[in-house]
């Protein structure tokens, strides 16, 4: 079809035009090599929600303070969210609380004057990931 | 007793209907993914989405209105001749902006350089295709 009047739907143009329609319909929900976080495993430790990010093992656990709340965003390897069984926080090596999953972080109420947070994630398979995220710099503000 | 005609602005399916159609439905099914269930979409669709910051329901459910008027959009494009380069053209002019926007957020370092890669077969592709496509039809008989 060239202008004037559309050319005749044969079995070959409709397979044509179904491959084409299918392409455009399917692709962009295929998963590919890249997958889409990050091309490789760890390449990519930038803090991407304005909180401090902490590498265990093959994880990643970004911390960040906001609104009153403590926001633990799990990551693995590749940066791909992930969505653990559970969590807690400990402030100043003192008061601990248990985190609860929100939508797709782990959040807990903080303890503003505090200046180490202590995180534990527990992961489905029981893994367990510690890190210490430390705001002095941020408290003296 | 009225009588109908079909004429070639109104006929069935052709080559291009079939394929809009088809993107039509795609278009759908992830305006309803985004609609039912932000935070899944969030961290499921292949395309880095967390990369550009942190989830919000509301402006998730807000493209996914997007993408259901484009799926509309689409399917009337496919079943009517009449209107087809109009909505392709409609959707094109989204598409290209939303790339644009891609361009920019890339080039500004909100994400990595690998989301040229990543972004090439959600946003950038497809934009090109529709336009295309859009330049294919515009001098179908209406």
């Amino acid at each position: 079809m060239e202008g004037g009047r559309p050319a005749a739907l044969t079995w070959p143009r409709l397979l044509a035009a179904v491959a084409f329609g299918g392409y455009l319909a399917v692709t962009p929900f295929l998963r590919y090599s890249s997958y889409g976080h990050s091309s490789i495993p760890h390449g990519n430790h930038a803090a991407r929600h304005g909180g401090q990010l902490a590498m265990i093992g093959d994880h990643h656990v970004e911390l960040r303070r906001a609104d009153g709340r403590v926001e633990a965003f799990v990551s693995d390897a590749w940066r791909r969210p992930v969505r653990p069984r559970s969590g807690r926080v400990r402030f100043d090596g003192g008061r601990r609380a248990p985190m609860q999953w929100d939508s797709y972080r782990m959040t807990a109420a903080d303890v503003a004057a505090s200046s180490a947070v202590a995180v534990t994630i527990e992961l489905n398979d029981g893994t367990e990931l510690t890190a210490d995220f430390d705001f002095t710099s941020l408290a003296n503000d | 007793m009225a009588t109908t005609t079909s004429t070639a602005s109104e006929s069935p399916m052709d080559f291009w209907g079939i394929v809009l159609g088809i993107f039509s439905l795609g278009n759908l099914g992830n305006a309803f993914w985004m609609l039912a269930s932000p935070p899944n979409w969030y961290e499921n669709l292949p395309a880095g989405v967390p990369d550009f910051g942190p989830l919000n329901e509301h402006f998730v459910r807000d493209i996914g209105a997007i993408y259901l008027m484009i799926a509309v959009a689409l399917a009337v494009a496919a079943f009517s001749r009449r209107w087809r380069f109009i909505a392709t053209a409609s959707v094109t002019v989204y598409l290209a902006l939303h790339a644009l926007v891609h361009v920019l957020d890339t080039l500004r370092g909100l994400v990595g350089p690998e989301h040229w890669l990543i972004d090439m077969p959600g946003v950038y592709i497809p934009a090109i295709l529709l336009a295309f496509i859009t330049w294919k039809v515009a001098d179908q008989p209406r």
